[in-house]
């Protein structure tokens, strides 16, 4: 009887773990061990690459704003230009009318005075005359 | 600190990875069974390494296979499993025993007779008794990792044998018979 048990005991101590159950826990482990490390260099790249974008949409923008600000005032100076260029036009235009409608005041008005101014004249000399 | 870790591991699954399968076998009565339970533990011997005490290793680690396997009973409520069948059983043979089919397909009969014999017990008797006779733990270990009085343990394997040794008497008389 104890021959019996002692052979059920040493049957049940000759059963062993296979080799790939080892393996695959080892593969797990080695499996579930490089993502936090993939996660702990991803975090700081991340963080690299937001700054960056930051970086160079900030950038972007200050060029934009300086371009635009550029932009802006060359329009003034144009618009600023073309009303002075404009103002003076209309002076030109006011003195060449004002010239001329003098001239023709004069052209039409003084012969038709004087005219009347002789004929005052003559009508005058004629009463005086008699 | 990594690489060291690693080696430790490598060391400890050479050194207790049988006895994690053996204990899981005996309990869950299944081969896949036990393989899972037996990954679980040396994941869950991984994640505790760091934090591990030496000296209660090996009761630490029964512990955890018994807990691992008991709430794996529970949740599958498979307490009395089917064995399995002889076509199986000559499949799943360790690969050094399949270098010789016909002594290979002998051994692979007399462990699942001492598995079927094994399996009769009561759960707590057949625990020390795979922990006292098979791994090869003191009773103060087996106490730690069962959380019973050493007592206990001592009391638990005399009637584990004293079932067994009945258990393979009355085998014995059917085979006669």
């Amino acid at each position: 009887m104890q021959t019996k048990l002692t052979q059920l005991i040493r049957e049940l101590k000759n059963e062993k773990c296979p080799q790939r159950l080892r393996d695959e826990a080892r593969g797990r482990i080695a499996a579930r061990e490089t993502s936090p490390r993939r996660l702990r260099l991803a975090f700081p790249m991340a963080l690299a690459g937001l700054m960056l974008a930051c970086g160079l949409l900030g950038w972007q923008r200050h060029a934009r704003h300086r371009t635009e600000l550029a932009q802006l005032t060359a329009e003034r100076a144009r618009v600023a230009h073309q009303a002075e260029n404009a103002l003076g036009l209309v002076g030109s235009v006011l003195l060449s009318a004002g010239n001329d409608s003098g001239k023709i005041i004069s052209d039409r008005t003084v012969p038709a005075l004087r005219d009347s101014f002789e004929t005052a004249k003559k009508t005058l000399n004629q009463y005086i005359d008699l | 600190m990594t690489v060291i870790r690693e080696l430790e591991f490598k060391v400890l699954c050479q050194r207790h990875s049988d006895d994690i399968y053996r204990f899981a076998r005996s309990l869950l009565a299944n081969d896949a069974d036990a393989e899972d339970a037996t990954q679980e533990v040396l994941l869950r011997l991984w994640n505790h390494l760091p934090k591990m005490y030496p000296f209660h290793l090996k009761a630490w680690l029964m512990q955890t296979t018994r807990f691992y396997c008991l709430d794996q009973i529970r949740r599958r409520t498979n307490l009395a499993a089917p064995m399995l069948m002889e076509d199986e059983i000559l499949d799943d043979r360790p690969d050094e025993l399949a270098a010789d089919p016909s002594q290979a397909a002998d051994s692979s009969i007399r462990l699942e007779q001492a598995r079927t014999l094994l399996l009769q017990l009561p759960e707590n008797l057949r625990s020390v008794f795979v922990l006292y006779e098979v791994n090869g733990l003191r009773y103060r270990e087996i106490a730690e990792a069962l959380e019973i009085p050493i007592n206990s343990v001592k009391v638990y394997l005399s009637r584990a044998r004293e079932r067994l040794a009945k258990l393979v008497t009355e085998e014995e008389l059917c085979k006669r018979s």
